[in-house]
């Protein structure tokens, strides 16, 4: 069966804002790694529209250093599923534009043989978790107090279900923290 | 050498130091992580609160319940110089605590310049937010739950500028609780 994982930069205190991380080289190569071992990965129209033209340009034009042009390479190819009720059509490679049914289709692609499932977007990644879909996390805290900003899992929460698996310290004072879901939720109406 | 003013703090993943009414019984308070408080207590420094958070202590750790629950951290806690920042609060009945009023960021950049031990503050959203905007908070040692909650207040809630910080050590606790240790950049 395939793993579900959910990678995500936040703050200390508890921000997923992209704009306020400290991003390098180190944090390329380890997103680049959690990317080789994927391939599906999960938006919604948010995250999309983040991501897309951006790394799509970047893995065309090479136009940045080399790690951070393989973790575009990386990134552009593998194959993309968009949920979104209101994008018209997606034009990224590889991209497969969904209108509803996340939990089914997240169910169905965990029992077909293949790499882990991520989830790129915090809302799915909010949804799934109530869902008890998700196996394992990666908070990459960055050494940062932003005081503003969207708050991870705003009004969802995750209870007494994660085990510490790692934790990895960079250079530039970033922690990633690596958890794995070892009991199964209890949620109502949720699918454990 | 000025004395350092230190923040511990336990957090959700999500940056929660308390959930609604200031429920905080999501936090594992395992052995490992009472002989943590218990050694920083024997550091003998001097703890800080606001004057919600030294209620709350005050209504626990001198009882004989404390005592007997955690016998160590009680007589840590007892014993320690205190200093709960209110306006409101006249006097403190805590063995060894002091009140300080007025304008306490003025007060604590006045305390930092003179002699004396470290300064700890423990929980008390409001105050740490109030210092660590002002710049004051030299080492930040924030313990981070593996849980995350769907409301709460927020650690350095309302602080209006960004902190850049140093990760200074990161410790692991069996129960999955993670310390990240920072000083201000």
């Amino acid at each position: 069966m395939r793993k579900v994982i959910f990678a995500i930069n936040i703050t200390v205190d508890g921000y997923a804002d992209h704009t306020s991380g400290i991003v390098d080289d180190e944090l390329h190569r380890y997103f680049t790694r959690l990317l080789q071992n994927t391939d599906i990965e999960i938006f919604g129209r948010n995250t999309y529209n983040l991501m897309y033209p951006y790394w799509h340009d970047v893995a065309m034009n090479q136009s940045e250093t080399e790690v951070t042009n393989e973790f575009a390479r990386t990134f552009d190819s593998i194959p993309k599923i968009v949920f979104s009720t209101t994008l018209k059509s997606v034009e990224w490679n590889n991209t497969t534009l969904l209108r509803s049914n996340l939990q089914e289709e997240i169910v169905k692609l965990k029992q077909q043989p293949g790499k882990s499932i991520s989830i790129g977007s915090i809302s799915i990644a909010s949804q799934l978790t109530q869902l008890g879909l998700i196996d394992e996390y990666y908070f990459v805290v960055h050494p940062i107090v932003a005081g503003k900003g969207r708050r991870l899992f705003e009004g969802w929460e995750i209870g007494n279900q994660l085990e510490l698996m790692d934790t990895q310290n960079f250079k530039s004072g970033v922690v990633a923290l690596h958890y794995k879901k070892n009991r199964k939720l209890n949620v109502k109406g949720g699918l454990v | 050498m000025m004395r350092k003013l230190n923040v511990f703090n336990f957090i959700t993943l999500n940056g929660y130091f308390e959930g609604p009414n200031h429920d905080i019984s999501w936090h594992k308070h395992g052995g490992e992580e009472n002989k943590y408080s218990d050694d920083s207590l024997k550091a003998d420094g001097i703890l800080l609160f606001g004057r919600r958070t030294y209620e709350m202590m005050y209504s626990f750790w001198p009882t004989p319940m404390a005592a007997e629950m955690f016998p160590e951290t009680a007589k840590g806690m007892n014993k320690s110089e205190k200093i709960v920042f209110s306006n409101s609060l006249k006097k403190a009945e805590w063995n060894n605590t002091k009140v300080i009023g007025g304008n306490i960021v003025e007060e604590m950049r006045r305390l930092k310049k003179t002699k004396g031990k470290d300064m700890t503050i423990l929980g008390s959203g409001s105050i740490v937010s109030l210092f660590a905007e002002a710049g004051l908070i030299d080492n930040f040692e924030i313990m981070i739950d593996p849980i995350a909650i769907g409301n709460g207040t927020p650690i350095f809630n309302g602080i209006q500028h960004k902190l850049d910080l140093k990760l200074t050590d990161t410790r692991t606790f069996k129960s999955g609780v993670v310390l990240l240790s920072y000083k201000l950049f």
